[in-house]
């Protein structure tokens, strides 16, 4: 049974989220501080956590940097702050993907889904299919529907399958440029706007307006295959 | 003062004693070759000297010059040596002829050299332009060549005139016991005193007349312009040339200390001007500087659109100097000037306009960073409200879109629960809301309290239920509570304010009391409100009724600090007053007192 930690000190969001999250089938537990939240995590051992930002004893950022000091479970920020240099400390603190309040329940299941697909070990799945394209991660090709196959360069390729390898999560821009160009890039984002405009010309039914490659404002990309 | 010094003539200071000792060594080389030595060769070298000095000097030195050329030539020319008699009008002549060429030379050549550039008449009213300075001066009431008053000049030619006639009487009367070196020292040492109170002319004079003196009362034969022996004439020219020089040096040492002298003031009005700036950096300060300092009433003006504007100081009914300091500054000083350098001015006029920029750049940074604060309070004010209000909306969101999603079965507890997030969050918001609206009331003056007489039991037990449903309120009311004179709504909202704190801050096992009692001479109502949270630090008490006291989103129990500054400004609008005290043993106790009905006091009157 996958847990899930809620740290929160609004007992109306807390109550939502235990309900919400006990009907599909996952255990809750909850804290309403920072340091009982941190607690929580060595105790429990939770599959994911789901962390307000402000917490009445501590910042949530540096809850994040405690729990990044021994463990690697993925962390979900849910915040009212909603600007980018908070999402930005987030991201850079270890969280894997930010939601503002207020949010709607299924966007934040499914962003929970994906973050706790990446802790998983790696699905036996190399296909990935979508109603516009279908990914081969095995042969490192894309097929395009109808049409047939695309040619990706290298680099649209690597940037694809960083993307793929967990649909609906959050990848960071620090961690694309990271994967993709290696260390020493982390601050040229235009590299990834230029190449992810390319990827999107190539595959999406409408570049304007993106389905799939979808930008999360400061924070980074995600590819949605619903 | 002297500009262009390189074309000015050369100073009688320094041409008197050159010319004198010009003749001293025509005279000694005569007297060595008699007889041999030929008239027309003492002649024709004293006007050469004669000539060439007079040229090169100012004109004024050239008298003395050709009269002790006259003297030179009279006395070497023929024998018997320093017959004055034996000496034909005709060389006189000669030598006047040849100091007049040579200062009509000297001028001539002068005023073709300065010829456009300036006009360089001593005394005369003149123009400087020193980087970007204008400075115009009258004359001044100081020879700024001797450095010494007039009156010194007229009490050293006086001296000279009572010193000489009696020191002579006194010598012809010990004739027989002095020898001419003796009479020749007193002389020299009656010119050098001269010199000290009166300067150069006035020694000059002195020399002249005492040589002259020597020779009629004191070498051989006395009474007459007749000189025996030629060392005797050498002797006297050599004690005129002596004398000239003497004075020259002491002359010229008595200038530098004047100017020294000059220096050193202006150095220290400077020095006090730079002091007084640091201290002080207005443009008055300045200008009281220069009032107290030189005498001078200045006016700092600016250019602002092609007119001059009055910056600072009161402005003069005319003003001699005008000194500009860069472009769009200047500065007008009335009075006597000639006590100040342009240097002094100058540098006054740019203290006083950097001052004034300096004022103006004080000003800005004031003003920048009341700005700034405003804007980082601002910023996080809009953080604050927009967490507070994004809170509880995100329950009610959350809460909702579970609701509405149809993958999930929920139970009726499920519901129940969900329905009643839903509910807090919105009663959350409509109580946010609801403060956010009375505080602009508040302080936009708007409120208006409906008073009426009312017994404050009315009140209470409603606002306890309101807050304090489930959370342990505790009333204590006296039962002997006179009546009071206030709005029971905006008294129902101040007291719901501070309860709603009191049970924030409240530890989950302990209880908050409200105690509600009359004061000693029963003139006030009070409503103690009393909590054993935290409390507050006593240096903190008078910040928490200010708006917006908890910023940022981390605090210990929500709010944004709203609540307790609607309650004071509510009991403020009906009369009351709210302070805040600790509780003893922990905790914060405020208390509200209400005037008693009848007793109404006239500050509420004036409030309204």
């Amino acid at each position: 049974m996958t847990t899930v930690l809620v740290v929160d000190d609004e007992p109306g969001l807390l109550r939502a989220m235990q309900i919400n999250l006990t009907a599909r089938g996952y255990r809750v537990a909850t804290a309403a501080t920072g340091r009982a939240g941190l607690a929580a995590v060595a105790k429990e051992h939770p599959d994911a956590v789901i962390l307000d930002l402000g917490l009445p004893d501590m910042d949530g950022t540096d809850v994040i940097v405690g729990i990044r000091g021994w463990s690697e479970v993925p962390v979900l920020v849910l915040s009212a702050r909603d600007q980018e240099a908070h999402k930005v400390a987030a991201l850079d603190a270890g969280a894997d993907d930010y939601v503002t309040k207020p949010f709607g329940m299924d966007e934040l299941l499914a962003r929970l889904r994906a973050a706790v697909r990446r802790a998983a070990p790696a699905p036996d799945e190399p296909r990935l299919e979508t109603e516009h394209f279908v990914i081969d991660l095995a042969a490192k090709r894309v097929t395009l529907r109808p049409t047939g196959e695309v040619r990706l360069t290298p680099t649209e390729w690597q940037m694809l399958e960083a993307l793929a390898r967990s649909p609906g999560r959050l990848v960071s821009r620090a961690q694309l440029l990271h994967e993709v160009w290696g260390p020493g890039y982390d601050s040229e984002t235009h590299y990834l706007r230029v190449y992810m405009a390319q990827l999107r010309r190539k595959l999406e039914p409408d570049p304007a307006n993106p389905r799939y490659l979808i930008t999360e404002p400061a924070m980074g990309y995600r590819l949605v295959t619903s | 003062m002297n500009s262009g010094r390189t074309h000015d003539a050369v100073e009688a200071v320094f041409a008197l004693p050159i010319a004198f000792l010009g003749m001293l060594a025509i005279g000694v080389v005569a007297v060595a070759t008699a007889p041999s030595g030929r008239a027309l060769t003492v002649l024709v070298l004293t006007c050469l000297l004669v000539a060439t000095v007079s040229a090169a000097s100012e004109p004024r030195a050239s008298l003395p010059i050709t009269a002790l050329g006259w003297f030179t030539v009279a006395g070497f020319a023929a024998a018997p040596v320093g017959d004055l008699k034996a000496v034909p009008m005709s060389s006189f002549g000669a030598v006047v002829a040849a100091g007049s060429v040579g200062v009509a030379a000297g001028v001539w050549y002068r005023s073709r050299v300065a010829r456009g550039a300036r006009k360089g008449s001593h005394g005369a009213v003149f123009t400087v332009t020193l980087d970007g300075v204008r400075f115009h001066a009258g004359r001044g009431q100081h020879d700024r060549h001797t450095g010494l008053s007039t009156r010194r000049l007229v009490g050293a030619l006086a001296l000279a005139a009572a010193l000489l006639p009696g020191l002579t009487a006194a010598m012809v009367a010990a004739r027989g016991s002095l020898a001419l070196v003796d009479e020749v020292l007193f002389y020299l040492l009656a010119v050098v005193l001269v010199t000290l109170v009166g300067g150069f002319w006035p020694a000059v004079a002195a020399a002249l007349a005492a040589g002259l003196l020597l020779n009629w009362f004191f070498t051989a034969p006395i009474h007459t312009w007749t000189i025996e022996d030629p060392t005797n004439l050498l002797a006297l020219l050599m004690f005129v040339a002596t004398a000239v020089t003497v004075s020259s040096v002491v002359h010229l040492a008595a200038r530098r200390g004047t100017a020294a002298a000059a220096r050193a003031a202006e150095a220290d009005s400077l020095l006090g001007l730079a002091r007084t700036v640091l201290v002080d950096d207005r443009p008055e300060t300045v200008l009281a500087h220069l009032q107290r300092a030189l005498g001078l009433t200045g006016v700092l003006e600016e250019r602002v659109a092609g007119a001059w504007v009055r910056i600072a100081g009161v402005r003069p009914k005319q003003a001699t100097v005008v000194v500009s300091a860069g472009a769009t500054f200047r500065l007008r000083v009335n009075g006597d000037v000639t006590a100040a350098s342009p240097r002094l001015l100058e540098a006054a006029a740019a203290q006083a306009a950097a001052a004034c920029e300096r004022q103006r750049m004080r000003t800005q940074a004031e003003q920048s960073v009341a700005l700034t604060a405003g804007n980082r309070m601002r910023t996080a004010l809009l953080a604050a409200v927009s967490h507070d209000l994004r809170t509880p909306l995100a329950s009610v969101k959350a809460a909702v879109s579970s609701l509405r999603q149809n993958d999930v079965e929920w139970t009726e507890a499920d519901r129940a629960a969900l329905l009643a997030t839903i509910e807090e969050g919105a009663d959350r918001l409509a109580g946010l809301i609801g403060n956010l609206l009375d505080m602009s009331r508040i302080q936009t003056g708007a409120v208006e309290p409906f008073l009426r007489v009312l017994a404050v039991d009315e009140v209470l037990p409603s606002v306890a239920r309101a807050v304090g449903a489930g959370s342990g309120v505790v009333l204590h009311v006296a039962d002997d509570l006179p009546l009071v004179r206030t709005d029971p709504v905006l008294l129902e909202r101040a007291l719901e304010n501070l309860l709603a704190n009191a049970v924030r801050y409240s530890p989950v096992d302990r209880t908050v009391q409200v105690v509600a009692k009359h004061d000693a001479d029963c003139a006030a109502v009070l409503i103690d409100v009393v909590d054993h949270g935290p409390g507050v630090p006593i240096q903190d008490r008078a910040r928490v009724f200010e708006p917006f006291q908890q910023l940022g989103d981390r605090r210990t129990a929500g709010g944004v600090g709203l609540g307790l500054a609607v309650a004071k400004g509510f009991v403020d609008a009906v009369g009351g007053r709210l302070t805040a005290s600790a509780t003893p043993g922990g905790g914060l106790t405020m208390r509200v007192q209400l005037p008693v009905a009848g007793r109404m006091s006239h500050q509420a009157g004036a409030l309204l």
